[in-house]
């Protein structure tokens, strides 16, 4: 540049002053007197809507968790309370006989209980021949103490303890078939069976899964109808790049409602790399000049924040088939795409996510579950570079079932 | 206002009121350059900061700087450009341009009646490359220097230069039709 145009340059530009941000000092002051705030405040938002989510996941899980305790706890047998007994002093010589008698009162007690069984199964059957079927023809009393004789050996203490571990002993005499029984206590004994069974199948807890995607990055170029700068539509690679490809390892933290929706929330780190090709005219406005080449490779490292619901759609071949669809936050670490000169790529991005997850049969040996989704971006704009690059992709994720 | 020197010393000191009192004489100057290196008033905020921040942090070696306000510049500068190489590590394919070319006097006389925010606008339209090295070239660095800073080659360099310059023109008279116009 000749002296005299650098001179009027100088002239022009050495004052200048711009206007500067009243909020701006808070932060040079921290940076120079104390910890310097740290440049989270665009994660601020997704951070709240992820927590508001995992939250309400949680909340719902807890709330939900304890009402299927309490219908549990309503159906369930309660079960014989098997407290020790107080350790009761017998004198030497007294112990079989002191047993025996403890037993047989005992087992008066049982009798007496079985009867009244037999009674109600009776009454409840209103006139189906159902009789009480006894297991054994050897009376339970000698049972009872042929096992006694049996575990003598460990009878050495005088503790009475013992006697509660006979009174586990003996089966229930008879497996009266109440499923069979057409009689309201019954029925909901049946229910009982029912509602426990299937809770025990349905996992409610939060689960986490390590997982690896493969993408396949397309972008999207919206060229800038303000800019000078001419793109060539007929240029291979105008559309989209050409090595794009991607990996992208995370974490998914299930959180489920129900038995077929779950709230998913996925912690991602992104590697994507892209080769650009394109012929352009720097001015359009000289007809002239020719079509120029562009030809470059460039990287992008980003770690977000996916959030949604998956829904379970539907078995297919003994194979359960999700649907996932929610959104993302990714904040760019490395954006080489960004501001080229002729293209600028956004370092935050939003996208909207969608995809399919493919589970294993039960006894598969390999228990992949395959994850084939889409991704596209939310924020498309114009930039004030020529070009504004944004990213569509889809891949496929591998995650280990659990 | 303070003597410069002791305002200095009371933030190397860690005198807050000093220190905003040296922040208020500085910021709009060194805004200024923020923005003339950086489109995005966004970016510019950034760098901004980090300048301010390293310009406290090393004011220490600001008494053995002969001219403190072209020490608190170069900071600024350097910020500027090290986020810019940043934001772009792979270079732009070189393009090689033997013709000389310069800024005609009408071009010059166009310039001189502009405003400086004008003329920052103007240098925001043209692609980052050429504005970032197009400033370099104003702020006093050789082409050997502008090369040496943006790992380019020193025709690179010259090629950048020619560009923005052209570009310029062909935006200066966009300008004047345009204001042409609206004055008919």
């Amino acid at each position: 540049m000749d002296n005299k145009a650098k001179k009027v340059f100088k002239d022009k530009l050495k004052g200048f002053e711009a206007p500067v941000a009243d909020n701006l000092w808070a932060s040079i002051d921290a940076g120079v007197n104390g910890s310097a705030p740290s440049a989270i405040a665009r994660w601020k938002w997704a951070g709240i809507v992820l927590l508001l989510f995992t939250f309400i996941g949680v909340g719902y899980l807890i709330l939900d968790g304890s009402q299927e305790k309490e219908i549990l706890n309503d159906f369930e047998p309660r079960e014989v309370e098997s407290t020790p007994p107080a350790p009761v002093e017998i004198p030497d010589g007294q112990q079989e006989h002191a047993v025996r008698d403890k037993v047989q009162a005992d087992n008066m007690d049982l009798k007496n209980s079985i009867d009244q069984s037999a009674v109600k199964v009776a009454d409840l059957s209103a006139g189906q021949n159902l009789a009480p079927k006894i297991v054994s023809d050897e009376p339970i009393l000698e049972q009872q103490v042929s096992t006694i004789r049996e575990s003598e050996e460990a009878l050495t203490s005088n503790e009475v303890s013992q006697v509660s571990e006979i009174r586990k002993i003996p089966e229930l005499p008879f497996s009266p078939p109440y499923w069979e029984i057409d009689g309201p206590e019954l029925h909901k004994l049946a229910l009982k069976d029912s509602v426990a069974g299937e809770a025990e199948q349905t996992s409610r807890s939060i689960t986490f899964k390590w997982h690896g995607v493969l993408t396949f990055n397309y972008l999207n170029i919206t060229p800038n109808k303000q800019d000078d700068v001419f793109f060539n539509p007929l240029s291979s690679g105008f559309n989209f790049s050409l090595d794009r490809i991607g990996f992208r390892p995370g974490i998914e933290m299930l959180i489920p409602i129900n038995d077929k929706l779950s709230f998913k929330n996925d912690f991602l780190v992104s590697f994507r790399r892209y080769n650009i090709a394109f012929d352009f005219i720097n001015d359009a406005s000289q007809t002239e000049n020719a079509f120029e080449r562009f030809t470059n490779t460039y990287s992008q490292i980003s770690v977000g924040l996916a959030t949604g619901l998956r829904y379970q759609l539907t078995m297919l071949n003994q194979r359960k088939l999700d649907l996932d669809l929610g959104i993302s936050f990714e904040q760019l670490l490395s954006n080489q795409l960004r501001d080229e000169g002729l293209l600028d790529s956004p370092n935050q991005q939003f996208n909207l996510n969608i995809g399919l997850s493919l589970y294993p049969k039960k006894a598969q040996r390999l228990k992949w579950v395959i994850r084939p989704f889409g991704y596209f971006s939310l924020n498309q704009k114009a930039s004030a570079a020529p070009a504004n690059l944004t990213p569509y992709g889809f891949g496929i994720q591998f995650s280990r079932n659990r | 206002m303070q003597d410069l020197t002791d305002l200095i010393d009371q933030c190397i000191e860690g005198d807050r009121k000093a220190q905003r009192a040296l922040y208020e004489y500085l910021k709009g100057r060194l805004m200024g350059i923020c923005r003339r290196y950086n489109p995005s008033q966004e970016d510019s905020n950034d760098i901004f900061q980090e300048s301010m921040v390293r310009l406290f942090k090393n004011l220490d070696k600001a008494r053995e700087a002969s001219d403190f306000d072209a020490w608190t510049s170069r900071i600024a500068i350097n910020v500027s450009i090290d986020a810019y190489k940043r934001r772009k590590k792979n270079e732009m394919v070189a393009l090689e341009e033997s013709e000389v070319w310069e800024f005609s006097a009408d071009d010059l006389s166009a310039l001189e009646q502009m405003k400086a925010e004008d003329i920052v606008t103007l240098l925001h339209e043209l692609p980052e490359n050429q504005m970032v090295t197009f400033n370099m070239f104003i702020d006093g660095y050789s082409h050997k220097e502008i090369a040496g800073e943006l790992k380019i080659a020193e025709s690179t360099s010259r090629t950048l230069l020619t560009r923005a310059k052209k570009r310029m023109v062909v935006l200066l008279s966009k300008r004047e039709l345009g204001e042409s116009a609206y004055g008919q």
